[in-house]
């Protein structure tokens, strides 16, 4: 199958209005810092507009967008996931001793495991489309996910 | 194991704000288009060199597909004469330059940084302050000239670039590309961040008259892609279309008159090939006595209004012209085989001289001449030394045929794997690597015919992924591109124990630099798979394409000269063969083990193209 050329504006505009948070948490996650974040979307999406037109189409476009978000995120600044907000320790929804655990240990895997976690298990992404947003092949997409699960769960039992 | 779901995850993800508007994306993205072509002034038709890290420790880089930056451009006088502020490109594959001042009278050549990235910037009429646009989201900010002080003025999420100062100082003009149509908006903010304002709904490349008291710029708001000149009272009032079709408005210093450019249909009207049939025009502040002065774009005005410099073009290459404001005595002042960028002329504030922009030397550079053309002379050292440049070709196609070896006996050979050129067979011939076939090269000017012997693990022939060939330079001097139809051969194919490791080598993808001679095990396929590292040696004897052994016209380079027997450098070719597998015991190469390896390669490549690439990056220093 021959790829489809070119991105249509539309579909640009189309992904930018349904996924913006979902973009931008993930790439707070990588510059650890929200506004930075927001602004790393931006100007990955302004790219992708300029660029539309070599979007080759053989994955999904919203892949493509990815790759170019955390390009964008990734050239911005390097801090990691930030640390937990002191309110968040005492918050009341689910299991917050729980979530402060997960984070700790989210947050000391390496850049590429965190991101592919929070792009499978948060923003859906299947492996291909991972592999496309990381720059890395499927099979790799299965490893890194592997590793992340192993170290998470090392570190989670350690503690608990 | 705790729960990787959605849930938990979007607890620990940091909130953000809602969305900003999508037109502020439009924006960003006109705003981006708009600046890129300020700074590069024009679209080369080069093509992509694929480059990363090297292993000889300096940076190579990707260059966007059609796309090649200036060493230097945007040249300004500070308005006492004494330095000179410009962009600089860093070599990051990128569009990102920074600012950075010199000296008029040539001392501390590599100039000193302002701003580490900037797209477009203006002197402050005192000449104390910078205004620049910068860095990532595109803001205006102003910094002192000598670096400290830097203050943001802007802060919206829509982007703001291109400042100009009002002839008192206290505010700037800048275009600010909200989105919400087209172009952008010109809008005005005080030295100090106070008062900003809309001066004007849709409109670019704002200039104050020297009074202060009018504003010229272009829009296209009567027809879409289509630039007039218009002018307006800074007040608001009094708006009035001066000329249609023309850009680029500069006030005479008395304020009369208005120099302008036009002609070709343009966007922005910066590219060369848009620049093609356009003409320098001079009218009367109110816009009439519209004349007609040179053939050419982007004029200034002398300081006493006498004269005007702009770029004249003659037969594709861009040249400083001269002419009086009358349009008598018109005359080029350089004579440049630029065709890429503009050079860009600049009057000294007291009129006796001109900087321009040249790459007559290596790559682009400042240069100034006297006013009339006389005394020439570089004044920025351009640049760092060579950047290797890399291309990278996919598997094309694998046979028994060897056109160097075994030429016009197909099937005679080992079996190889062969890149680039896609037509290479036992009777290639350099008139038919050029003739015919496509190229499986990312640069589609190299049509050269690439070829290794084929890896074998368990006995089953491997399909390679892609080869890199790495171009540098090893010899202080400079090099020439290698010689249409080059033929050579490195490694031995013959070898059974470890070759020099720095001719052939193996390595795992995930640690390049660690080489062995023996095939190593990789831990993964694809990006963590097997490499084969073959090294091309870079002198050439200045004579024969080819000799019997197809090694002994070309020798390595040693303590960065090439031996008198080989007198001519050439580029360091070195070639990475990339395979999806992870290397094993029971691994070899058709040439018999894992010690054979060797690579060869027939040089196809538009010269034209190499030359440019030898030059742009292996050649930097001049001297």
């Amino acid at each position: 199958v021959i790829g489809r050329r070119g991105a249509e504006l539309e579909e640009l505009e189309a992904l930018y209005r349904s996924r913006f948070e979902v973009f931008a948490r993930v790439a707070a996650s990588v510059t650890g810092d929200p506004e930075r974040a927001c602004d790393a979307v931006q100007e990955a999406f302004a790219t992708a507009v300029r660029k539309r037109r070599s979007f080759r189409g053989e994955g999904p476009l919203e892949a493509w967008v990815w790759r170019i978000v955390l390009n964008a995120a990734r050239s911005d600044i390097r801090r990691g996931l930030p640390p937990p907000a002191p309110d968040e320790r005492v918050s009341a929804n689910g299991r917050p001793q729980d979530d402060i655990e997960l984070r700790l240990a989210l947050a000391r895997l390496p850049e590429r495991q965190r991101t592919a976690v929070f792009l499978r298990y948060y923003a859906d992404l299947d492996y291909a489309a991972i592999g496309e947003a990381l720059g890395i092949a499927p099979g790799t997409v299965a490893a890194t996910l592997n590793q992340a699960h192993t170290t998470l769960r090392a570190r989670l039992e350690v503690r608990a | 194991m705790t729960d990787l779901d959605r849930i938990s995850l979007d607890r620990i993800l940091p909130a953000v704000a809602g969305a900003p508007d999508w037109a502020d994306v439009l924006g960003r993205s006109r705003a981006h288009e708009r600046r890129r072509r300020l700074i590069t002034f024009a679209a080369a038709a080069l093509v992509a060199v694929i480059a990363t890290a090297s292993a000889f420790g300096v940076r190579a880089f990707v260059l966007d597909r059609g796309q090649r930056y200036p060493d230097v451009t945007l040249p300004a006088w500070s308005p006492d004469g004494q330095r000179i502020a410009f962009l600089a490109w860093r070599p990051t594959g990128r569009s990102v330059f920074e600012m950075r001042v010199v000296n008029a009278d040539g001392s501390g050549q590599r100039g000193r940084v302002l701003a580490r990235k900037a797209g477009s910037f203006a002197w402050s009429p005192d000449g104390g302050r910078l205004a620049f646009d910068g860095p990532g989201t595109l803001d205006i900010y102003v910094v002192n000239a000598d670096g400290s002080g830097q203050r943001r003025l802007t802060w919206d999420a829509a982007p703001s670039v291109s400042p100009v100062w009002s002839p008192d100082g206290r505010r700037i003009a800048f275009e600010h590309w909200g989105g919400r149509g087209p172009e952008a908006d010109i809008h005005v903010v005080g030295a100090d961040g106070s008062g900003r304002r809309t001066l004007a709904r849709r409109g670019q490349e704002p200039a104050w008259s020297p009074d202060g008291r009018k504003l010229a710029f272009v829009s296209e708001r009567r027809k879409p892609r289509t630039f007039d000149v218009y002018v307006m009272n800074t007040d608001g009032s009094g708006l009035k279309r001066l000329a249609q079709n023309g850009q680029r408005p500069v006030w005479s210093p008395d304020g009369r008159k208005i120099a302008f450019e036009s002609g070709g249909s343009s966007s922005l009207g910066l590219a060369p090939n848009e620049h093609v049939l356009n003409r320098v025009f001079t009218m009367n502040a109110d816009g009439s006595g519209k004349r007609r002065l040179a053939r050419g774009f982007g004029p200034v005005w002398s300081p006493d209004g006498r004269k005007i410099a702009f770029v004249s073009q003659r037969a594709g290459s861009m040249d400083v012209g001269v002419i009086n404001a009358d349009g008598s005595g018109q005359r080029t002042l350089t004579r440049s085989r630029t065709f890429d960028f503009s050079p860009q002329p600049a009057w000294s504030p007291d009129g006796q001289k001109i900087l321009f922009v040249s790459d007559r030397e290596a790559s682009e550079a400042l240069y100034v001449m006297n006013a009339d053309g006389s005394r020439q002379r570089r004044l920025t050292s351009p640049a760092p030394p060579a950047i290797p440049f890399r291309v990278r070709c996919g598997f094309s196609h694998r046979n028994q045929d060897d056109p160097i070896v075994s030429p016009g006996q197909p099937g005679n050979s080992h079996d190889h794997a062969f890149f680039g050129n896609r037509s290479t067979d036992a009777f290639s011939t350099l008139a038919s690597l050029r003739a015919g076939g496509r190229t499986t090269c990312s640069d589609r000017a190299d049509r050269s015919a690439y070829w290794a012997p084929t890896l074998y693990v368990a006995g089953r022939a491997v399909e390679p992924l892609a080869l890199t060939a790495t171009h540098t330079r090893r010899t202080v001097r400079p090099v020439d591109p290698f010689p249409a139809g080059l033929k050579v051969i490195a490694g031995d194919a013959n070898a059974r124990t470890a070759q020099s490791s720095r001719v052939a080598s193996w390595s795992c993808a995930v640690t390049p630099a660690a080489r062995s001679s023996a095939i190593p095990s990789c831990p993964g396929t694809r990006r963590g798979g097997l490499r084969l590292h073959v090294s091309f040696p870079d002198c050439w004897d200045g004579k024969r394409l080819d000799s019997a052994d197809h090694k002994s016209h070309m020798a390595y380079s040693s303590h960065a000269a090439c031996p008198r027997s080989h007198p001519v450098a050439v580029p360091a070719l070195s070639l990475v063969v990339h395979y999806a597998v992870s290397g094993r015991r029971d691994a070899g190469l058709a040439s018999g083990g894992q010690f054979s390896g060797h690579a060869d390669f027939f040089n196809a490549w538009n010269q034209a193209a190499l030359a440019s690439w030898v030059k742009r990056y292996l050649n930097r220093t001049v001297e």
